[in-house]
Parts: C-alpha cells; structure tokens; sequence
C-alpha cells in the first residue's frame, strides 16, 4: 500500500511525515486539539509500549520506555491539554531518554489508519504522486552559476524512485554536462535510502555497487545498491561533485553524502550534519498520535561505520551560509586546473576573483 | 537471499527479505547429539519462533507442542543431528502447517550472526559470482513457433541490481514476440524486488503497487513497485503472458504468479503451487542448527491476502508437464482470435505444429 510505504520506509524527513495527510510546512499549521486524560493515558503508555517492542537496540528500548513510564507515574504529562504539547515533549524526553533525534511522537489531524494495507492502492498512490510531483519530488530547479558549474538543491529524499524516476531523470540529465557539480543538501532532513540510492547512481559508473547496509531489530538485513541503469544522462564518476552540508542535514541526507564521501567521489563542503543513521517508520498509537520509531540502523559497508550521533564530518569545514560560495570557488578552481584552452582559462580565473570577492 | 546456496557460503549470508529454503545445500556428514545440545536446540528454536514468527500465537501453540513431546521423551532417542532436524521441522509444520519453517542442521559451523558485521565483502564476492554462474535465474530465452516467446526464471534469488543487465537482454530478445510465456514451474522463490524489477516489464508506464510485506518483529510494512524505467525493452501492458506454475513453485515464484493473476496481467497455467507466502530467514540457534523463520507475510493490495498454504490457483489447470504445451495452444488461440487474414495462415500452422496431426 502506498500510503504504508510512506509510513513505513523512511529515513525520517524531518518534521514531517510518513503519514498520510501532512506536508512539511503544512504541519505547522495543522490544527491543534484538546487531549483529554483518557488519551494522555494512552498515547504515553502507547508510545513507551511501541518503543520498547521495536527501537532498533533492544536493551535502549527498555531504558526508554522506562524512562517515558517513569514520568508519567510522576505526572508529568498530567497538565498537558494540547495535543501538540503531548507530542512535543514526548519528543523532547523519548529524545534526552534515547539520544536519538530519530524518535519522534507526531500528532496527526487526520486519523492514522490502523493497518495501513488496506487502503485502497489507488487513492494512496495517486495522492503520494500527485504530492510528489507538487513538490517536483524533492527536487529544485537546476541552475547554472558563474564558469557554468551546475548547481542543484535536493530538499528531501521523501519520495520512493518509483514515482520520481522521469523527474530526476529529467533534472539529471539537464545537468549531465556541467565542468562540476554543486548538490545542496543543508535543509535536507532525509527520506528514503533507495532514492538516496538512486540519485547516487548517476554520479558513478554502470555498477551495482553496495552502498549500505540497513540492520533491522527483526535479525533482518537488507542491502541497499546502486543501480547499474538508470533514465536519462548519467553525471558519471569523473568530473567534481561538491555536496553542502549543514546541521539539518539528516538521516538519508546524511547517508547520501556519507556514501559519496566514504567513495572518495564528493567532497562535502560545510558543517558537520545531524547525526542520524537510522532508518524506521510511523507507527500508529491512537487514531491521532504516532511514534516514528528507528528499527534499523544503516551501516556504510567500507567504513563498516555510520554517522549515528557524530554526523557526516565534512571535507572543507565552514559555516553553512558561507558553503556555497566556498564550494563554488573549489569547483572554479578544480575546472581551471583542468582547463586546456587558455580564452576559457581566463575566463574561469576571472570568475574565480568575482566569487571569492564576494 | 539466494534460492541455491553457494558451497562455502553460510546460510545467513546475504538476508534479502525473501527466502525459499526448499533446496537448501546438503547437511554434510551426519553427527551424535546428546541431551543438552537437544535441549538447547529445542529452548534456542522456540525462543526464534517467539521473537519473530510472524503469527505469536502460532508461535505460542508450536512451543506448547513442542514442550509436550518434550515432557514425553519423544526426542530421546534421537541421536542422529539430521533425524532431529526433520522430526522437529515435522513437528512444528504440523501446528503451524507452514512450509517455510524449518529446522536445519549444518555440519559445518553456523557462524555467529553479529549485527555489527553481517556478510562481508568475500562472501558478497562468492555471491555475485554464483548469480553469475546461473545467469541470475534467467535460465532460457527463446522464441516459440507462433512467434510466442518463452522464458524461464528458475530463481529470483538475487538482488536485482546484479541482475538488471541480464534481465534487460533477455526482455530484448523477447520484445518482438505477440505473446510470451513465462515457466516457473522450477522456481522456489527469491528476493521481491527482484520480482518487481522483473514484473515492471509487463506493465506501462505507470507505477504499480505489486504486493506488500508485512514483518512482524518490527511491525512494518514494505510496499514493492513495478520500476518506471528498466534496462532493455519494455514487454508492455498488452500482450498475452502465461505463467507456468507446478507444485515446486514456491514463495517468491507464487508472488510473482499471484500478483499478475490478480491484476489480470497474466493467466496461469498447470498446477496449484506450493502455498508459502511468509518470507523470512535463517536463523542461528547453536554452532550446528538454525531455524528458518517466517517473520513475515505477504499482503496483496487488490486481495488483501496471500496464497498461504492454498498456492496460486491455476486459470488453466493442467498437470505441470503438460503445462507448456497447453500455454502454448492457448497463447496461439488467443492471437489466432484477434489475427487479420493475413496472419491466421502462420498461425494455423504453428497450432498445428503443436497439436500434432489430425486423426483420420
């Protein structure tokens, strides 16, 4: 079912949903509603029951849920009326508990469907599509800046390859040409690791090559690879691939760029990212509440490593806001030592001097 | 996941989500057991089921049948590892009537199964080699006479990326032909995306929603889609496929056949098939047994269930050695109805190339 795929699969975006009915931003705004002690009750002994059955390392599970039950005997959430109060600081504490800021408690205005498969496959995918391509599935417009260096924001992995393909695959191949290559990731919470998996595809060669690794609470492994094939015009694995970073960057985000760089084919320009590497879903608690629990934890097979609290540490270390121009400049200067033909020459340096003027 | 488990490779290598245990390697050289591996075979397979079989009260039935024969001394006498293995098996199919569970044993050592670590890059290397060797269960290609194309898939045992590029050669050779017949009849399953990669071909351009797995110890749902763009030509959504099927066919393969039987994409030919629709893997119990565990269940969109233990009901019945030729003279029938004149001679003749003469 779509819609389940979507709750289920997700590296989390953050802030925003795996479930049906809300959009990033659109959260913010969504209605707030009353909690009466009934629910309390139940969405924080949901909450503590879910984490405790399915957070990926089971003896943190049990210090979670015992933290989270332990509050509530104290009454801590006895005053809570709101239900985005509740949501928040069960956030807040399943967070301090876990030192995990994959644990998110969301409250939903429209109902969480208690078994998610049994939605109907068509209306389910054609509103995840029609939201995808509303958003252009994550993707903004590629542009061209100064020296012809490309240049692409990737606001979130969200949306699965199979509804994005012609999309990026349209962006991709607008790009396939450029000397080098900017890909601004510093507001990207994070998404799916197979689109993560497939927009890597096109920054290397035909090969199926094993990106990750996702190690689930369940004993269950499962593999993540590029694809060999993909639609449109590959990048390839040759010309600068420069990648922003910042301390939003997260999850999928985060293992997009740690993939690149552990591959030695992006250099990562900006701050050290969030810090999250794991991978879950939405679980339903009541008709309203949900728990996004962690189930997996992703690990790069060459490092043998992932970037779980630490975050992608980046090549060139700067200030978010500065990373572009930074990043621009690198990219000049890496076309220019290239650069046989000395009219072009001139002109890359002359564009070296206007960006680092800046 | 691989359907043919290379020699040296361990059975937890390599954990796609769907498994087909029904042909796994050869045990090795029979061993003695005494009373405390027994019991620690017995308290390590139920403490599995427990955590991960994807019905808890089934598991809850199997551990109190199990413990009863236990209580009985029904295991007493069972010195021979390999008889072990396949009394328990027999005794927790029995409860759960699930094919996909089994109890093996391994004379070479099972290794610990460290989360930290997994497969490696050798035993990944050992894999790929083999999907090689068997052409990633891509085994035959062809056209038949009627311009009725034919392909066997013998296991989808492999991630699909390794396989994609064979896949999109073999769909090539078949993109001309006016109807195509896929044989399952050998095939025990494999990897789902490796099932949708090959069912994209079938379809448009659209995206379709295949088939959904739920896992049960983590309470999550994996949806698989048909992918938009393949490698190769695309087959489309228009002409006739027939999928053979035969009591063999198993797990991934039913997917695969339930799947476009209930999106009526393809009519499936020979017998009932094996009935096991819970992926799931090996576990490790002690250095020389493991369990397979069903810790999932398939779940389709349009049905909202799956084939367990009833198989993929046959279209068109036929016993499984017969099967191609019977989908064979329906596929020319089927093209013989739409033909203009000028293709009704070559069908004709192909039909009857296949029916043989006519008696007097």
């Amino acid at each position: 079912m779509p819609g389940s795929n979507r709750l289920a699969v997700l590296m989390l975006a953050a802030g925003v949903a795996a479930a049906c009915g809300s959009e990033r931003g659109r959260d913010a705004a969504s209605a707030d509603a009353g909690v009466d002690a009934a629910t309390r009750r139940a969405v924080v002994e949901g909450v503590a029951a879910r984490v405790q059955a399915s957070y990926v390392f089971r003896d943190r599970a049990a210090v979670i849920a015992r933290a989270i039950r332990a509050r509530a005997r104290r009454g801590d959430y006895d005053g809570v009326t709101s239900a985005r109060a509740l949501a928040d600081s069960l956030t807040a504490h399943l967070q301090a508990a876990g030192r995990d800021r994959h644990l998110r408690v969301r409250y939903s205005h429209d109902i969480l469907p208690a078994q998610p498969w049994r939605r109907s496959a068509t209306t389910g995918a054609d509103s995840l599509r029609a939201r995808g391509r509303r958003a252009n599935f994550g993707f903004g417009r590629p542009r061209r800046l100064l020296g012809d260096i490309a240049y692409l924001e990737i606001h979130d992995f969200g949306f699965e390859p199979q509804w994005a393909e012609e999309t990026v695959a349209d962006v991709l191949t607008r790009l396939a040409d450029a000397p080098a290559l900017i890909i601004d990731l510093r507001r990207n919470g994070g998404g799916s690791p197979r689109m993560a998996a497939f927009v890597t595809s096109y920054f290397l060669g035909p090969d199926s090559i094993h990106l990750s690794t996702l190690y689930w609470r369940g004993n269950r492994v499962e593999r993540v690879y590029t694809r060999p094939s993909v639609p449109g015009r590959r990048y390839g694995p040759d010309r600068p691939v420069y990648v922003l970073t910042s301390h939003a960057t997260f999850s999928a985000a985060e293992g997009f760029a740690y993939g690149l760089q552990a591959l030695g084919r992006a250099v990562i320009v900006g701050d050290t990212t969030g810090g999250g590497a794991h991978a879950g879903g939405l679980h339903r608690v009541t008709d309203h509440f949900g728990v996004w629990v962690p189930g997996a934890r992703a690990v790069n097979p060459i490092t043998k490593r992932n970037w779980e609290r630490i975050g992608v540490r980046p090549d060139v270390a700067v200030p978010e806001r500065e990373a572009l121009g930074v990043a621009h400049a690198l990219a000049l200067r890496q076309v220019l030592a290239q650069e046989p033909d000395a009219e072009r020459r001139r002109r890359l340096e002359r564009a070296i001097l206007e960006v680092e003027r800046r | 996941m691989i359907r043919f488990v290379p020699p040296a490779a361990v059975v937890l290598v390599l954990a796609l989500t769907a498994r087909a245990p029904a042909q796994q390697p050869p045990p090795g050289p029979d061993m003695t057991l005494d009373a405390p591996t027994r019991r620690a075979v017995i308290d390590g397979v139920i403490a599995r089921l427990n955590e991960a079989y994807v019905f808890p009260d089934t598991a809850r039935a199997m551990e109190r049948a199990i413990r009863a024969r236990q209580g009985r001394h029904e295991y007493d006498g069972l010195t021979s590892a390999r008889a072990f293995a396949e009394s328990l098996t027999a005794h927790l199919q029995a409860v759960s009537r699930d094919r996909h569970l089994r109890v093996r044993y391994s004379a070479e050592p099972l290794p610990e199964s460290r989360p930290d670590q997994g497969p490696g890059p050798a035993e990944e290397a050992r894999a790929r080699a083999f999907g090689r060797r068997v052409n990633y269960g891509i085994e035959r290609a062809e056209r038949l006479t009627g311009n009725v194309g034919y392909l066997e898939v013998r296991s989808f045992g492999f991630e699909p990326e390794w396989a994609e590029a064979t896949v999109g050669a073999a769909m090539t050779v078949l993109a001309n032909t006016d109807a195509l017949i896929i044989d399952l009849r050998r095939n025990g399953g494999g990897s789902p995306a490796y099932v949708a990669l090959i069912s994209s071909y079938l379809f448009g351009p659209d995206s379709v929603h295949l088939n959904s797995l739920y896992w049960r110890p983590e309470d999550r749902t994996d949806a698989f889609y048909t992918r938009v763009d393949v490698p190769g030509t695309r087959y489309g959504p228009d002409k006739p496929v027939y999928v053979l099927t035969s009591r063999r066919t198993f797990s991934g393969a039913e997917e695969f056949a339930y799947n476009l039987q209930t999106r009526k994409r393809a009519v499936i030919v020979g017998d009932t098939t094996g009935g096991g629709a819970h992926p799931g893997g090996m576990r490790r119990v002690t250095e020389h047994f493991g369990v397979w565990v069903p810790s999932g269940r398939a779940i389709n969109p349009i049905t909202g269930t799956n084939w367990e233990r009833v198989g993929v009901r046959p279209d068109l019945a036929a016993p499984a050695d017969s099967a191609l030729r019977v989908a064979q003279l329906a596929a020319l029938r089927d093209l013989l109805q739409r033909a203009d004149t000028a293709e009704r001679g070559r069908l004709e003749d192909a039909l009857r190339e296949i029916e043989g003469p006519r008696p007097p």
